[in-house]
């Protein structure tokens, strides 16, 4: 039985709110001691490459940079999407500590064994 | 692994028969031409008999030039059995390698019997070898390989990768060799929610990741 906690994340550095309040969420989780994941999708894979949080801060939030290393540092994860990364030309190498690239099935593994997901439009 | 070494082999002051054959055994096994091309006399006088026939080549340069064309490619490269000995006043070196080279998994098994001169250099080799002999999936590690390349997730992994592991029979392994990022992480993934077994996941270290499946159903 999976208990991870699985936040979606599609935004980049284009949209700072809805890049950063998965991250809000999934940190919360981690400091309680969760096992919480950050799923991020689309743009948002951008986020888990070194330099890709850099100037992503939204008015009343927290600083994405410092967010996702405070988040890292709990014990949280980030999953980056194989099938948008690729296309990026994201690579292994290119990664920020706490992030790795991953497919569907693994993501498609851990609910069927009862991860929970969460949304963020 | 089946070694059998002679006794103080290593360290030995005086070079015999069986002090030389174990130095180039052990050379020969990490794969140190350099280090075995020193156990040579420079004027070695190799014959070989091979699968092909006999062949016949001369100096040390040459004579470690073909060792390094059967066994320096290889990836992995594994020593199944050796021995290293003396049969009165020549020296004996036999070593079966399981490897993986440009055309799949071999077995190959060499005979040497070596010359070593009074200076404790080999001045002669005689060599049987076996040829590299494929191993047939059916035989008893029931191995098969499917390289999966860069395919990911959106392009068509899965699929392939159910389509492979069914022409395989239930209890055989699948080795997937994969480059692809998130495939690393997927294939375990999909294997598992496919009802089969994980047996290893090994890094060879030049990109790839080898993930060996038992077919489970």
């Amino acid at each position: 039985m999976s208990e991870k906690l699985i936040f979606n994340c599609t935004y980049g550095k284009e949209e700072p709110e809805r890049a950063t309040l998965p991250f809000v969420a999934a940190n919360i989780a981690a400091a309680a001691g969760q096992d919480a994941i950050v799923l991020c999708t689309i743009e948002a894979v951008w986020l888990g490459t070194k330099g890709g949080t850099d100037g992503v801060a939204q008015p009343g939030l927290p600083v994405l940079g410092h967010l996702y290393a405070e988040f890292i540092d709990n014990g949280g994860q980030v999953w980056l999407c194989g099938a948008c990364a690729k296309p990026r030309g994201i690579t292994e190498d290119q990664l920020e500590k706490g992030s790795t690239i991953v497919g569907a099935a693994k993501v498609v593994e851990e609910v069927v064994a009862g991860a929970k997901t969460v949304a963020f439009a | 692994m089946l070694t059998i070494q002679a006794p103080g082999s290593t360290g030995a002051s005086s070079k015999g028969p069986r002090d030389v054959a174990a130095a180039f055994l052990d050379a020969l096994a990490e794969r140190e031409f350099t280090a075995a091309r020193s156990v040579l006399a420079q004027d070695v006088r190799f014959r070989m008999l091979v699968p092909g026939g006999l062949m016949t080549d001369e100096g040390a340069d040459a004579t470690i030039g073909w060792f390094r064309s059967w066994f320096a490619e290889a990836d992995p490269f594994q020593v199944e059995a050796s021995s290293a000995d003396e049969v009165e006043g020549r020296a004996a070196v036999t070593y079966r390698l399981r490897l993986h080279n440009a055309n799949g998994w071999q077995l190959i098994e060499q005979h040497l019997m070596l010359d070593v001169n009074a200076d404790g250099r080999v001045g002669a080799i005689d060599l049987l070898c076996s040829g590299f002999r494929p191993i047939a999936v059916d035989e008893p590690d029931r191995v098969h390989q499917y390289d999966a390349g860069d395919r990911g997730c959106a392009d068509g992994l899965a699929g392939e990768f159910r389509r492979q592991i069914q022409h395989i029979p239930i209890g055989h392994v699948l080795v997937v060799s994969t480059r692809d990022p998130a495939a690393k992480e997927d294939l375990p993934s999909l294997a598992r929610l496919m009802g089969h077994v994980i047996r290893s996941i090994e890094a060879p270290g030049d990109g790839r990741l080898l993930v060996s499946v038992e077919r489970g159903r």
